[in-house]
């Protein structure tokens, strides 16, 4: 264990203090010795370990799990758990930041990185989502609704005092969170949100969903002041924002340097762990810290660049992945730098909508106004057409030799875009583009052998275009 | 089996070459100008506004055949559920002249299914207007209301200046009269099911539901009117037959495998309660004060939520109870599209409490696949037999 928490960025007085918090929860959670010893194999075999921003960011979320399952037991009066999309997460924060008494996080993500990338071991919580409403097969519900399910059958979590959600048009989050309530009680409030932009409206046709967002983001921040008996202000928004802000632009830094950088000096398995914070309504503490994690991996890559050290060799085919790399297992990005592509720019950057408000700070005097334009300047927000323009200025300005188009099929939201894209994508580049059904939460969808074939070929194709 | 002597009467000689020849009669109507406005289904849509503006509406709701839904699998991934995918075949195949002869495509933002299916017309087809209509998920929101409401107003908008022609508060009145005539006389039909000897099928009641889609609505309404005055005087024996209650996202305008196959087992729908491909005819549109704000109510706030809304579930199960009161139901069938993801939840919810209850429910998946006949059958045929067995 104590090897394993060493690996996560545990060091010295913290590795001594925490060591009984880590085995209550591990007790808890059912980790064994095996799963430890895969755990650690498996950091081994799919990150950079000796890399200290990989170790730190990783013991982020390890602490984050283990504040969640001892959240209880350690007097935090109030629990938030939130969803995973931009404009869940500032208003939790807050609530964080003026109380101690309260703890917020997205159970499912600490789960999907702990026992996912790490254990290996998601695999019985999200068959415990589908013998509920979730169920496997043909219908291909997602399978990160299962898990956030399947947290709930098996009570590995406790029951919160607010689960909120964002009505991004993810109809089954909707669903699923309404069924939550009916049948475990937990308590839900649903962010509103309406996109209707047609594709000539690009960029316009901002203020209707823009300004509708205002208002269900200002709704939320007033439940969670009442839930936790205090206000959350604009100004303790604003710190918030803030400390995100600093945090995405290290984690953008990072992301820069990734793009640019040949060989490719860290593979795409690293990318979400990285990137996942925002994705968290983390606290003063954990912010600062996934900042520092951020940063600190940004030097050590500069060193690698420096000394022309990387992951694939000097020249490999590079290429965009279309939405982000999977936080759940890190095989798919694994195998891509094995048959020798470099994966090193991504569609959305995680970080993009903290990062995209930096223009924006200190202007706009409402702090949900900032929110919700922020969100809702994004490409991938807008339409298919707001989405193609965007990806073929990007391709155009980083020079890739192939799209991998991962596109998700338990996600209605993005299943949807995935032909057109290609279509734009090829009739407007000229470059090859890999469509490649992909269920990124749920490993047992996913053939090494299968898509090896098909990334060697992808390769090949590349190789031989590039030549020609 | 005791055989089912409540046919005929639907659709009546007049209705059925008014339909034959419709979509013949609509083409020379667009020739000399006149705008058709087609819009996908789901009761979002104000057929209202559309009829105020001159235009003609026409919903596009065809489905149940494979080959238009197979045909969307060149652009749309098999995750996007059969009707959907079927919006986008017949519009990809040409053979269906209503596809081809819409002007604009008014799309309501309902389903993520319907989403995707409007994307991808506008991304394939851009040589058609494409209206989004935003349909915020929290039915019961003062300001998500006001978001339809400012859309619609959007749409009264794009539609003067398509058509040309001013749409009034006096033309929006009378297009609700005439519509609201059209929802009562098909609720005065529907409801005549409710006394134990239904006079029609399920399939001739949503077959001349779905007539209203297309039939010039004031034929429509006289139709119906006949039609209501015959049935209240035809003489049908008392069916013994179970009597079921049909839930489901959709019956498209072709989808009729579900009601046959029902109708051959001893079955007897005797209700619906449907989200897309029938007219949502429960209840009228105020036809005083703010005609908008009426729309608006009674399109998005004052009906049955769909399964896509927030919160909708409970509402839709007291509905579906009420339903099987008073309707004397003795079991459910849950008809749903594969890859339909908030249904299939939902059914489990159904199941769950209906069982409560002692109300069986059989849950059906198609993906309009000719193949399935033969095993949904059975499964019905149990159903049916079960349903009797402990009737006696």
């Amino acid at each position: 264990m104590i090897e394993l928490l060493k690996l996560c960025g545990f060091e010295g007085q913290e590795l001594e203090s925490e060591l009984p918090r880590v085995k209550k929860a591990f007790d808890q959670l059912g980790i064994t010795v095996d799963d430890i010893e895969r755990g650690k194999h498996r950091l081994n075999k799919y990150y950079d370990m000796e890399l200290k921003g990989v170790r730190k960011a990783f013991g982020i979320y390890m602490k984050e799990l283990f504040n969640l399952v001892l959240a209880k037991e350690e007097g935090k009066k109030k629990l938030i758990y939130v969803g995973l999309f931009p404009g869940c997460q500032e208003a939790a924060s807050a609530a964080v930041y003026a109380s101690n008494d309260v703890f917020a996080t997205v159970p499912v993500l600490l789960f999907q990185v702990v026992f996912g990338c790490i254990f290996d071991k998601l695999k019985p919580i999200t068959e415990a989502g589908e013998k509920l409403w979730l169920k496997s097969g043909a219908v291909t519900h997602c399978a990160l609704l299962k898990q956030a399910l399947g947290l709930y059958a098996l009570k590995l979590i406790p029951i919160p005092d607010l689960q909120a959600g964002r009505d991004i048009g993810c109809d089954l989050a909707l669903k699923s969170g309404n069924l939550t309530n009916e049948f475990f009680g937990v308590p839900t409030f649903l962010i509103g949100d309406c996109n209707d932009r047609e594709n000539k409206e690009f960029p316009g046709g901002l203020e209707r969903g823009a300004d509708y967002l205002e208002n269900g983001l200002r709704r939320y921040s007033r439940r969670v002041g009442e839930l936790v008996g205090i206000e959350i202000t604009d100004q303790l928004l604003f710190e918030v924002i803030q400390d995100r802000l600093n945090a995405g632009k290290a984690v953008a830094r990072y992301q820069a340097l990734v793009e640019k950088s040949d060989p490719l000096v860290i593979s795409a398995t690293h990318e979400t762990i990285v990137g996942g914070f925002f994705q968290l309504p983390l606290g003063r503490n954990s912010i600062k810290a996934s900042t520092d994690a951020a940063s600190v991996l940004y030097e050590e890559l500069k060193e690698r660049v420096n000394k022309g050290k990387g992951v694939v060799e000097k020249g490999a085919p590079r290429i965009l992945g279309i939405l982000p790399s999977s936080c759940t297992y890190p095989d798919l990005e694994h195998l891509l730098n094995e048959v020798g592509i470099a994966l090193g720019v991504t569609e959305t950057s995680l970080a993009e909508f903290d990062v995209r408000r930096d223009s924006e700070m200190g202007e706009v005097k409402d702090p949900h106004k900032l929110m919700a334009y922020s969100i809702w300047q994004s490409p991938v927000c807008h339409s298919i057409q707001a989405r193609n323009n965007y990806l073929l200025g990007l391709c155009k300005r980083t020079g890739v030799d192939g799209v991998l188009n991962r596109y998700n099929v338990g996600c209605r939201i993005t299943v949807g875009d995935a032909f057109p894209i290609k279509d734009a994508l090829t009739k407007g580049l000229g470059i090859p583009v890999l469509n490649l059904a992909v269920e990124c939460w749920d490993s047992r969808y996913f053939d090494t052998e299968q898509t090896r074939r098909k990334f060697e070929l992808f390769r090949d194709i590349m190789k031989s275009k590039k030549a020609a | 089996m005791e055989k089912n002597d409540r046919r005929s009467l639907w659709p009546p000689i007049d209705m059925a070459t008014h339909l034959k020849n419709r979509a013949a009669e609509l083409r020379e109507t667009k020739k000399k100008g006149t705008k058709i406005i087609g819009y996908f289904p789901g009761n979002y849509v104000p057929e209202e506004l559309i009829y105020a503006s001159g235009a003609i509406p026409i919903c596009l709701a065809y489905g149940g055949d494979p080959h238009a839904a197979d045909a969307g699998l060149s652009v749309i991934p098999r995750q996007i559920c059969p009707f959907a995918r079927t919006q986008v075949g017949e519009k990809l195949l040409k053979e269906n002249p209503y596809y081809d002869m819409v002007d604009i495509l008014v799309a309501p933002m309902t389903c993520s299914h319907m989403k995707k299916a409007a994307d991808v017309w506008e991304y394939y087809f851009p040589d058609i207007e494409i209206f989004k209509l935003g349909i915020p998920h929290q039915y019961n929101d003062e300001s998500a209301l006001e978001y339809y409401l400012n859309r619609l107003k959007a749409l009264k908008q794009r539609l003067e200046n398509f058509t040309g022609n001013k749409i009034t508060n006096e033309k929006i009145g009378k297009a609700i009269e005439l519509y609201n005539n059209m929802r009562r006389l098909l609720r005065d039909v529907s409801f005549m099911r409710k006394g134990l000897n239904p006079p029609l099928s399920s399939l001739e009641f949503i077959s001349m539901n779905q007539a209203s889609f297309y039939a010039d609505p004031y034929f429509m309404v006289n139709t119906l009117n006949s039609v209501y005055q015959e049935l209240k005087r035809k003489k049908v024996s008392r069916s013994e037959r179970p009597r079921l209650l049909l839930v489901g996202p959709n019956i498209a305008y072709g989808d009729y495998k579900i009601l046959e196959l029902v109708d051959e087992s001893g079955g007897e729908i005797v209700i619906e309660e449907l989200f897309e491909g029938i007219r949502d005819y429960w209840r009228d549109i105020e036809n005083s004060g703010d005609l908008f704000h009426s729309l608006a109510k009674g399109y998005f706030r004052d009906r049955l939520p769909a399964a896509f809304m927030a919160g909708s579930a409970p509402k839709r199960l007291d509905f579906a109870m009420s339903l099987v009161k008073d309707f004397n139901i003795s079991g459910v069938i849950f008809y749903e599209l594969l890859c339909c993801e908030t249904y299939d939840a939902e059914s489990y919810f159904y199941t769950k409490r209906m069982e409560e209850r002692s109300i069986p429910v059989l849950v059906i998946e198609s993906e309009y696949d000719v193949s399935d006949r033969g095993h949904i059958k059975n499964r019905i045929d149990a159903f049916v037999e079960i349903i009797k067995g402990g009737e006696k």
